[in-house]
């Protein structure tokens, strides 16, 4: 035990000196609070936007004189997280527009500023920490094994009787607590900086959530250091090492993104791509055109079924990846991945059915109403009209969908070091 | 000792290195992958195309009409930003404009980045060329080895040329083999065929690609002889690889963003919500109360109330036309704006991501393939002449149709007058036995005969304007190239060789 906590301190000890740990102290308290900044300014815009726009159908609904112009809107308020992750609903759409039995649902973003621009990554905390974490952990791991047996320590260090698994476990902790204290800081100076600023971001389940998401701050980073570590067995020189951590963090988080993306599209193509006209005439006629047997209702939900399940997949594929996982474990506890958006769908759905049902109730009751309106007959009743409001996940339903990709995250961090320890065992540590 | 006996010691010790060859497996390997990956997407593009070419032809009416992007055949180099820009336009006789709904065709999985070459090329291979001339200088002074070339009489600059050629000689065979195993897969695949402009272009490609990686073997040396540690040198030129690919992309995007703002949907909305309102509240209307007026004069004859009644009615109906215009120019002015801002803030980004070689490259690449954004705004803008001739068909056919004309005020019958609605008008009005149509100002639901339609045909850009489009950017990559050649053969002629 004390040799563990002797080489460990000693790992520490060379990562403040050489400057490593403070330069990434500050990297991390930087990037911590230029998120929280910008994050809390974007969530306050779309907060107005939202309190501005929410009760805008229900003056739609006043003007409304006959019952085929029924509809509501059925609001997603922005996350309190999304100021950690801001995930894909930003992109998908925050409000659904719902018709009942005379349209289909449309889901519009009300945020979207420049549609022709794909943002290729997003300014939130948890990708720059992501990227950060991974790097460093690749960084600061690569020479645990091969620069010291470069350096001729390998042996010395070995002849005092120190077991190798012991020595493994204490490079490994060294390294991991070099990264992971930075990034304490981060995560420490960004809710500080939420607390000032924002208090109200931090209230009900928030706290708890933020817990979460350290707990998996450690996984990723514990993972990383597993990765550089087995770099660092794998080769008998220190910049090998590197090449080969880093060659696997480019392969895990710049290739297999797109591998998996690809992946998604050829096993689920959109059938019906046609539809994206997005005109109800045009999904009859793209009806007749390639689907006869669906009907335009159906077209549209089968479009977006494929949509999801194509996202599924290609998130499913990602959680090969610690770096991708962790991500998707962040954006899972903010409530902004493709299931919060596909719950949001889904509550649409219901909703929409509902309004559906109301419509058909008030058409038995005055049945001359539906597209007719003659200048007598007063305004249009629509009282008991079904108000949907979006009911977002609970703290236990994130958790059970968290499962996982923190089981990735924890399988990457154990099969590394048992991988390594294997590998270590048969490592000649001459010089 | 010649520079040619350098590259020839360099050239063998990169193939001696066995983490070198590893390397180029990786490169081969992800070429080739990158194959299927652009044959499953340019087939799922072509069919997305043939069924939106049938759509779009049934839908087209006297007020829109969609145009269609081909999908281009060269998108195995570079998917670029098409993949997100919507594939067709709506035109009517006035305006060109995006489908606001559902642009983005995949709007789940948009933002992630394609496996074509310029992703294979600009990530992977920038990375290996970096690779491979990082220990270039202060390996060989580490090893001692440095000293011993010097002691045969050869000049700095023949040392680091030799260097520079002998690396060049291993990456540019590498990346040839690849180019070729991926070309053959396509080609054989049946999706495309290779026409001489398709392999024009990609001589082209190849010969950038070439700048390309030799800027980043310039980058690597100029890395390698900044430092007396070859592993110091390794961890410059991989921070100065995630500054290109990951900062420089994402930093130019954000502060595009803030450089050149653009409304959220919701006001563009707003604004042309708040103008139909306008049009809605002070478009003239015709009512019972006017024709009553005139009908109750005791000292006109039926005749006079005749004429009166028809001047009311062509009064209302100029006042309404004058009104529909105005509104027309305010919702071509908001529409107009706004996508010259969309515009506007992409390019603002684009020239801000040009610090970066990687992204400079990539939209060299783009480009060529007719996939970026430059080529975009030519379809918008071919799509925008395209109206003119869409507007000229519409007169004609609205005159054909007849309904410019003004149309009487006279005595008919109820189901007359019915007819009369639905054939000439939108909106009429009945009062004891008189009919007043002002004429339609929506042509949606009039059906036409298509086949008189003009076709619009949009070859896409031809191979001299898309040279002509890369000119500068490629300059400027040739420039940076020689710029860091200089840089590293001062910081070489500085290097303390002991």
């Amino acid at each position: 035990m004390e040799h563990l906590l002797l080489i460990a301190n000693k790992r520490i000890r060379l990562n403040v000196v050489t400057g490593k740990l403070v330069l990434a102290t500050l990297l991390f308290i930087l990037v911590a609070s230029a998120t929280a900044w910008l994050g809390i300014d974007h969530y306050r815009a779309r907060q107005a936007l939202y309190d501005a726009m929410k009760d805008a159908y229900l003056l739609r609904l006043q003007r409304a004189m006959v019952y085929a112009e029924t509809a509501v809107d059925l609001n997603r308020p922005p996350e309190k997280l999304s100021v950690l992750a801001r995930g894909v609903g930003e992109q998908y759409g925050s409000v659904a527009k719902l018709k009942g039995k005379y349209g289909l649902i449309t889901i519009a973003s009300r945020e979207k500023s420049n549609f022709l621009l794909v943002v290729m990554r997003r300014f939130d905390f948890t990708t720059l920490a992501a990227l950060l974490l991974s790097l460093l952990g690749v960084f600061f791991a690569h020479n645990g094994v091969a620069g010291e047996r470069e350096e001729g320590t390998l042996a010395l260090t070995l002849s005092y009787t120190v077991p190798r698994y012991k020595l493994l476990l204490a490079e490994y902790l060294g390294n991991f607590i070099s990264v992971f204290v930075p990034f304490c800081c981060g995560w420490v100076s960004f809710l500080l900086l939420i607390e000032f600023k924002a208090p109200q971001l931090l209230t009900g389940d928030a706290g708890k959530r933020y817990v979460l998401f350290f707990l998996a701050g450690a996984m990723v980073t514990a993972a990383f250091v597993g990765l550089g570590i087995l770099a660092s067995i794998l080769s008998r020189q220190a910049t090998t090492a590197l090449i080969i951590a880093f060659l696997g963090w480019v392969g895990l988080v710049i290739i297999h993104p797109a591998l998996s993306a690809w992946i998604a599209r050829a096993m689920v193509p959109l059938r019906s791509e046609a539809v994206s006209f997005s005109d109800l005439t045009v999904f009859e006629l793209a009806e007749q055109l390639d689907e006869p047997a669906l009907t335009p209702s159906e077209l549209d939900e089968d479009y977006a079924n494929r949509n999801f399940e194509q996202a599924y997949l290609a998130s499913a594929i990602d959680r090969i990846s610690p770096y991708a996982s962790f991500v998707t474990l962040a954006q899972i506890l903010a409530r902004t991945d493709i299931g919060a958006v596909r719950r949001f769908y889904e509550q649409a759905r219901q909703a929409n059915e509902q309004l559906r049902q109301w419509q058909e109730a008030k058409l038995r009751q005055y049945p001359r109403r539906e597209y007719f309106y003659a200048g007598d007959w007063g305004p249009l009743d629509t009282g008991g009209i079904p108000q949907p409001g979006f009911r977002p996940e609970t703290l236990r339903k994130s958790i059970e969908r968290a499962l996982a990709p923190a089981l990735s995250l924890f399988l990457w961090a154990i099969l590394t070091w048992t991988f390594s320890f294997i590998v270590f065992l048969r490592y000649d540590v001459r010089s | 000792m010649k520079w040619r006996d350098v590259m020839r010691y360099t050239i063998l010790s990169c193939l001696y290195d066995y983490r070198l060859v590893v390397l180029y497996a990786i490169c081969v390997l992800l070429m080739g992958l990158a194959a299927p990956h652009s044959v499953t997407d340019l087939r799922q593009a072509k069919v997305h195309y043939e069924k939106l070419h049938a759509v779009a032809r049934e839908m087209a009416n006297l007020e829109t009409v969609a145009v269609l992007k081909r999908p281009s055949p060269l998108a195995f180099l570079a998917e670029g930003q098409s993949k997100n820009l919507p594939a067709y336009l709506l035109v009517s006789a006035s305006f060109v404009d995006y489908p606001l709904a559902d642009v983005s065709k995949r709007p789940l999985l948009a933002g992630r980045p394609s496996l074509d070459w310029a992703s294979v090329i600009g990530y992977l291979f920038s990375l290996v060329a970096l690779l491979m001339s990082f220990d270039a200088v202060a390996g060989e002074r580490e090893r001692g080895t440095l000293r011993l070339i010097f002691s045969h009489h050869v000049s700095r600059a023949t040392v680091l040329v030799g260097k520079w050629s002998g690396i060049m000689m291993v990456l540019v065979p590498v990346f040839l083999l690849s180019a070729i195993i991926n070309l053959l897969i396509i080609a054989t695949s049946g999706v495309i065929n290779l026409t001489a402009e398709i392999m024009t272009v990609t001589g082209w490609v190849v010969g950038l690609t070439i700048i390309f990686l030799g800027a980043h073997v310039t980058i690597g040396l100029l890395a390698s002889s900044l430092t007396p540690r070859a592993s110091t040198a390794l961890v410059i030129c991989l921070l100065f690889w995630i500054i290109e690919v990951v900062l420089v992309p994402s930093g130019a995007t954000l502060i595009g963003q803030l450089l050149a703002p653009v409304p959220d949907t919701t006001t563009y909305q707003m604004q042309l919500r708040s103008a139909q309102q306008r049009y809605d509240v002070n478009r003239p209307e015709i009512s019972s109360l006017m024709i009553d007026e005139i009908l109750d004069r005791p000292d006109l004859s039926d005749r006079e109330k005749e004429e009166q009644l028809n001047k009311l009615q062509q009064t209302i109906t100029r006042q309404q036309r004058q009104a529909y215009a105005a509104f027309h120019r305010e919702l071509i002015r908001v529409r107009e704006e706004y996508i010259h801002r969309l515009i506007r803030q992409l390019y603002m980004i684009e020239v801000l991501s040009a610090l970066s070689p990687v992204s400079l490259y990539q939209s060299l690449l783009s480009s060529l393939a007719g996939t970026d954004f430059r080529n975009h705004e030519l379809f918008y803008r071919a799509a925008n002449q395209y109206r003119q001739i869409f507007a000229r068909w519409v007169e004609r056919m609205k005159r054909a149709i007849g309904s410019e004309r003004t149309i009487k005020v006279k005595r008919v019958s109820m189901q007359e007058f019915d007819r009369a609605v639905s054939e000439l008008g939108e909106v009429g009005i009945y009062e004891r036995g008189y009919m007043l149509i002002i004429p339609r100002l929506s042509y949606k639901d009039v059906p036409i005969d298509k086949s008189t339609l003009p076709q619009f045909d949009y070859e896409g850009v031809s191979l001299n304007d898309k040279l002509h489009l890369i000119l500068w950017r490629a300059a400027a990559l040739v420039v940076l190239t020689i710029m860091t050649f200089v840089m590293a053969w001062i910081a070489f002629i500085r290097y303390r060789v002991a």
